[in-house]
């Protein structure tokens, strides 16, 4: 999951970095007006200048690499920050979304999830391991095309790593966020129950028949002490109109996710406005 | 350039009832995407006398290209995603507005380089006879005057 901590700190940095680079621009503009001609410069400045402005005549080039470089540098850290404060819009949204959705249901907020998930081609370490001897499964590879999750609702089950398989052959998805993002379409699963350690073989195995996921990976999570949700309920994400990933509701009450109250339509505008700018 | 004023679409006379859908082997109800429902349409004629049918959606901005259909009707679709984003009617199109609109949709339906069916579905309902704002919609002044 990305890390959507704000802090004031980085505003004022992020603030700094953006006048630095203004400042750096103008040093520049000044730095090579002297060095084009040295002693006309010199009116413009009082007398003390000018052996500074000599100094700088000598060593422009090194000082326009120098101001170059960590304008650059104030560059990056400022859109860094700037990413960084629309990750933590985006993690108000997911939280918000499941909020909404899942309003009056017993249990905890991790028992009610709203997870947005990215697609990536690459995906060097993708868990849970699919085979022991290689972690992307059978004829797949670490290009073969991946959901990560990204942002997650709530404070609890942050650390997930959970990674489904989406490959260009749309058949051979995994998971419920797969299915969501081959289909392109709103999917809304229901399974009779929660699947915990307590599950039967019977349970596991109608579970993995309606979740796209295989019986031996439903008893990998099992056995991961992990407990796995009822009912979902996906839309895919779209930025700029190009598939960007999947936000996907899970819910433990079987008709959780089906049920939700959610108006769709703004929370997934809302996010492909705020993910053009990550 | 004439301009109508936004007609915003009744959600409801768009909402489709969950379809079973094969995905990966497994039967299981889907909804078109919130991306694919139109929210609004207007229409507006061009300087060159072409009337325009302009379909608006929730879903944030993206590059859009003009497909030419023959017989000269015109649609915008986006780049990205195929959906349907605007009927250009030319002068010489002929038929009723509403005539060339079914005809474009069913060519779009039809041809696989027009990937979005579900949107094209879609703006087939707003366009169907049994939507009650149909005529709010092609009520303006030229789009169907002398072609009906």
């Amino acid at each position: 999951m990305i890390n959507a901590k704000y802090s004031t700190w980085k505003t004022l940095v992020g603030r700094w970095m953006g006048a630095y680079i203004w400042l750096a621009g103008a040093l520049i503009a000044v730095v090579a007006l002297i060095q084009k001609d040295p002693v006309a410069a010199a009116q413009y400045f009082p007398q003390w200048l000018v052996p500074v402005l000599s100094w700088t005549g000598i060593n422009s080039w090194l000082i326009v690499l120098f101001l170059t470089v960590t304008g650059a540098l104030a560059k990056l850290g400022r859109d860094s920050f700037n990413a960084a404060f629309i990750w933590t819009l985006i993690q108000d949204v997911i939280d918000r979304v499941a909020r909404e959705a899942f309003p009056n249901l017993d249990g905890l907020d991790h028992h009610h999830r709203a997870t947005l998930f990215r697609y990536q081609q690459w995906c060097v370490c993708p868990t849970p391991v699919r085979l022991w001897w290689w972690p992307y499964g059978r004829g797949r590879w670490p290009n073969s095309g991946w959901l990560v999750p990204i942002v997650r609702s709530g404070h609890a089950t942050q650390k997930s790593r959970t990674v489904f398989l989406a490959p260009d052959d749309a058949d051979h998805v995994e998971g419920v966020a797969g299915a969501v993002w081959a289909s392109g379409k709103l999917l809304e699963v229901a399974c009779a129950k929660a699947i915990d350690p307590s599950a039967s073989v019977g349970d596991i195995n109608t579970y993995s028949a309606k979740t796209w996921v295989t019986s031996e990976w439903v008893q990998q999570q099992v056995d991961a002490g992990k407990v796995l949700s009822a009912s979902f309920k996906g839309i895919p994400i779209e930025v700029r109109g190009q598939k960007w990933g999947v936000l996907l509701l899970d819910s433990r009450n079987p008709k959780g996710a089906i049920d939700a109250p959610l108006n769709v339509t703004n929370h997934a505008y809302i996010l492909g406005k705020l993910l053009e700018r990550t | 350039m004439s301009t109508q004023n936004l007609v915003i679409l009744n959600q409801k006379d768009l909402d489709v009832p969950a379809a079973d859908l094969k995905v990966g082997g497994i039967n299981v109800a889907t909804k078109p995407s919130p991306y694919d429902v139109p929210e609004a349409v207007r229409t507006y004629d061009e300087t060159d006398g072409s009337h325009v049918i302009e379909i608006k959606y929730m879903g944030p901005d993206e590059p859009l290209e003009t497909v030419d259909l023959g017989g000269d009707v015109f649609v915008r679709t986006g780049r990205n995603s195929n959906r349907v984003y605007a009927f250009i009617l030319g002068v010489k199109s002929g038929s009723p507005a509403l005539n060339a609109v079914k005809r474009v949709l069913g060519l779009m339906l039809e041809r696989d380089k027009f990937s979005r069916k579900d949107n094209y579905r879609l703006v087939g309902r707003v366009f169907s006879n049994a939507n009650a704002r149909l005529d709010d919609i092609l009520a303006f002044t030229n789009v169907n005057k002398g072609k009906k």
